[in-house]
């Protein structure tokens, strides 16, 4: 696995030197858009309608719209002294319930393992923890980012969490329908809960795969057995012709340059000795 | 020792031989830096310096340096740069006196890089370079490719010279008029190369992966750019020979010359008789060629 972040879980006066994993990654089939017509991937460019030209990045600069079509401007500078340093730890704040973390904060999932020289004390937190039930809420910079976090012991290691911050979460009073006046009576609610509990079971992540992406790849996997394959009709036809393209600038030059003899392709007799010094 | 050109230099172990193969000393190397001053200030002169140290010799330990030496003599000019590694600001030496090299020489500075584009017009290279690196050992095949190029630009009229790398590579150089700006160069280094390797599709490749190269010459034109360095002319190599970045003529490299004939033995009298091919020069307007392969070749 990347390691993708080394520093220390770090927590009153105890610090355990740590290194962060990505602990999930996506399965998702992605497919890439190709010109129709030659099946080219398709190029994106940066441009400008206003000069109607392409734009390269060392010309880019970030507008924040603070209202349609105004935007103040930060330049590379200013806004690298926005974004926060590194951080060389992960600051536990306190120890919570993790009953008490609705999931829906829960944003990114990475595991923490231990470095040589911090094994011991890797164990001992994680022991303190299963022990306590307890999870700890924590700070961090990530990606250049103020992240707020959350630590706690599953998979048998400890795992941090990435937490939305509360504001962005947002608030279920803007959904329709949503209101506590209708009440259910005492039947209805008892047949409910007696279906839930026909329908009860133990969560099995191995009974449960992806059947979209399975019949997606099966599809694909066909496709390349029947050979319905197709290769760009390959930038190398730019490059083929590039020994006629420098013949035709060669050309154009000669145009431009009526007398070749002013040409200037010669090195010049040597005027200057090498002079001494010294 | 002292020696006094501008300034007066504390030179430390003349005796010390850098180039045991050939038996140089630091003594030779110091009258190679003295003898070749005009065309090394001319060509080091309002560029930032890297430098390669080998204090004790090409044997021994060497090390890459961009931050100017401590201590630095009051009289040696330095220029702060920053850095490609964010937040950090180099204090660069710029080379501009005899003393400077003698200086340099004595702390086992034996090969002087630089970039294209001097420090006061950021970003507008008035060299052009195209670089030849051998993927397997001997000169032949990149004979063979700077040849073509060599052929192509005469035909196109851009005044350019072959200069050996002093270890196994080869460069072609182009002089331009100022103002160019690097996203332009670029268009046709990468048509140079991209014709190279057409001409040439068993000899010159331009894949950038070394295990993907196979024995083909890479023409590496990406060599030319913002913050990129190249050996200087006339610099010393840290090689077994002693050799130097020498620009030769075409019949010399159309010829039979090699890259370690060049060497710090050779050189002064080779360019006491011919001068320095590379300041015989008329600088060229490159626009011309870029706006014509960027509109007709799609080059970008």
């Amino acid at each position: 696995m990347h390691t993708m972040w080394k520093g220390a879980l770090s927590f009153g006066l105890v610090n355990v030197p740590v290194r962060m994993f990505a602990a999930t990654e996506s399965h998702d089939v992605s497919f890439r858009y190709l010109h129709q017509v030659c099946q080219t991937p398709i190029q994106y460019t940066r441009t400008c309608p206003t000069c109607d030209k392409a734009v390269d990045w060392d010309e880019i600069v970030r507008g924040y719209e603070y209202e349609p079509n105004r935007f103040v401007v930060f330049t590379d500078e200013e806004y690298k002294a926005l974004s926060r340093s590194r951080a060389q730890t992960i600051d536990i704040e306190s120890f919570v319930e993790l009953s008490e973390i609705d999931p829906i904060y829960f944003d990114k999932t990475y595991y923490l393992a231990p470095e040589t020289s911090g094994k011991k004390a890797y164990q001992l937190l994680q022991a303190a923890m299963t022990e306590s039930g307890k999870i700890a809420v924590a700070r961090t910079v990530i990606r250049s980012r103020e992240t707020l976090a959350c630590v706690r012991v599953g998979q048998g290691v400890l795992v941090l969490e990435t937490l939305f911050w509360p504001d962005e979460v947002r608030q279920t009073r803007e959904l329709p329908n949503i209101d506590a006046t209708v009440s259910a009576e005492e039947k209805e609610l008892s047949m409910a809960v007696t279906l839930i509990n026909q329908l009860a079971t133990h969560f099995d992540p191995a009974a449960y795969v992806d059947t979209g992406r399975e019949e997606t790849l099966a599809r694909i996997r066909q496709k390349v057995e029947e050979n319905q394959i197709s290769t760009p009709a390959e930038p190398a036809a730019a490059k083929a012709n590039i020994v006629d393209l420098m013949a035709a600038l060669q050309e154009s030059i000669r145009r431009t340059q009526p007398d070749p003899s002013t040409a200037k392709s010669k090195p010049r007799p040597a005027k200057r000795a090498a002079k001494k010094t010294s | 020792m002292q020696l006094i050109a501008e300034h007066t230099v504390q030179i430390t172990h003349p005796e010390k031989v850098l180039w045991p193969e050939v038996g140089v000393t630091k003594a030779d190397l110091l009258q190679y830096l003295v003898d070749l001053s005009p065309h090394l200030l001319r060509h080091l002169a309002g560029r930032p310096l890297t430098t390669i140290r080998c204090p004790d010799g090409v044997a021994g330990h060497r090390f890459y340096q961009k931050d100017a030496p401590r201590p630095t003599p009051e009289w040696v000019l330095t220029r702060s740069v920053p850095s490609q590694e964010r937040n950090k600001v180099l204090d660069m030496v710029m080379v501009d006196s005899v003393s400077t090299l003698l200086w340099l020489g004595n702390l086992g500075c034996l090969e002087f890089h630089t970039g294209f584009d001097p420090i006061d017009h950021p970003g507008q290279p008035d060299w052009v370079a195209i670089d030849l690196d051998p993927t397997v050992p001997g000169f032949e095949p990149v004979r063979t490719v700077a040849m073509e190029i060599h052929r192509l630009l005469e035909h196109l009229c851009i005044p350019h010279i072959a200069k050996t790398s002093g270890a196994t590579g080869l460069q072609i150089w182009i002089p331009v008029r100022p103002s160019i700006r690097y996203e332009e160069t670029r268009v046709f280094t990468q048509a140079v190369a991209a014709y190279a390797v057409a001409k040439l599709p068993a000899v010159a490749t331009v894949e950038r992966l070394t295990k993907n190269r196979g024995d083909k010459v890479y023409v590496d034109y990406l060599q030319h750019g913002p913050g990129r360095t190249m050996i200087a002319p006339y610099s010393p190599r840290a090689t077994a020979l002693a050799t130097v970045s020498t620009p030769m003529t075409a019949d010399e490299l159309g010829g039979v010359a090699r890259p370690e004939s060049f060497t710090l033995q050779t050189v002064p009298t080779r360019v006491a008789r011919m001068g320095d091919l590379l300041a015989q020069l008329e600088p060229i307007d490159l626009r011309p060629f870029t706006t014509f392969l960027a509109r007709h070749g799609g080059f970008r």
